[in-house]
């Protein structure tokens, strides 16, 4: 298994601790919805994500959905578990997210306005082993 | 002596052209006026690729996915046409569409590569 930079030139500099502060291991990752079979339905977008461990699944800004082809109103009710307590309502739908050279499949949660959006370990973590480089501030993927 | 070179002996023959309906050969031939006395506008109109039936188009889409010419895109989205061969591919689902922002519903597929399993 031989690592490779997830971001080869990271803008965004991040450290790895107890709470997520800035600077922050913000990527940008093209995701992208299709039909069952395969046929992509809307527009692929480019999007910023904070890689984040400790998230069950990726958690997006629900304005993107009807751009990539996506009707909330017929996806399955999610409820996410904040850190903090509460929880915060969404709706889950499969997707494809690019990064590091190849596209995962994984179930995602549309919100109102999440602050940030977040790459979280269903399906990401799946398919790729993801380091942090706190000391060179860098992430590092591997594709089994 | 009227001559009509269609194509140059060492232009290769294209296994599959664009598809063009009839009735638009034969507007763009009224237009540009008759090349040969011995020359007859075709009569009738039909689609070079007819529609197909949602479920049939399903099916020739996972037909092709399953296909081993499928196999060589692993991993990739593929712009098919509309007889099911593969036009154009990329990586970049983005990028693929954006090559192809002229056609009015391109079909794009994604070749799903076998589940990657860590060792």
């Amino acid at each position: 298994m031989s690592f490779q930079p997830l971001d080869p030139n990271p803008t965004v500099r991040f450290s790895h601790g107890v709470t997520y502060l800035t600077p922050e291991p913000v990527i940008e990752v093209e995701i992208a919805a299709t039909d069952a079979l395969g046929v992509l339905l809307g527009t692929p977008q480019r999007t910023s994500v904070l890689v984040d461990s400790g998230a069950d699944y990726t958690i997006l800004d629900d304005r993107i959905a009807p751009i990539l082809g996506i009707d909330l109103d017929r996806c399955r009710p999610a409820t996410v578990i904040a850190v903090g307590g509460g929880s915060i309502p969404g709706k889950a739908a499969p997707l494809w997210i690019g990064l590091c050279g190849i596209w995962v499949h994984a179930v995602t949660i549309f919100q109102e306005r999440p602050t940030p959006q977040l790459l979280g370990r269903e399906g990401v973590f799946d398919q790729l082993a993801i380091t942090f480089v706190q000391g060179e501030s860098r992430l590092l993927a591997a594709v089994a | 002596m009227e001559s009509l070179l269609l194509r140059t002996p060492s232009e290769p023959i294209p296994e599959k052209g664009p598809v063009v309906k009839l009735a638009t050969v034969n507007a763009r031939i009224a237009a540009a006026g008759a090349t040969s006395p011995h020359f007859q506008t075709p009569s009738g109109t039909v689609d070079a690729a007819p529609a197909q039936s949602p479920s049939d188009r399903s099916s020739s889409i996972a037909k092709w996915l399953a296909s081993d010419v499928a196999r060589r895109f692993d991993g990739r989205w593929v712009l098919l046409n509309d007889v099911y061969e593969a036009v154009d591919h990329d990586t970049s689902a983005s990028e693929l569409q954006r090559r192809h922002s002229g056609l009015v519903d391109p079909l794009i597929v994604f070749v799903q590569p076998p589940r990657v399993r860590f060792g």
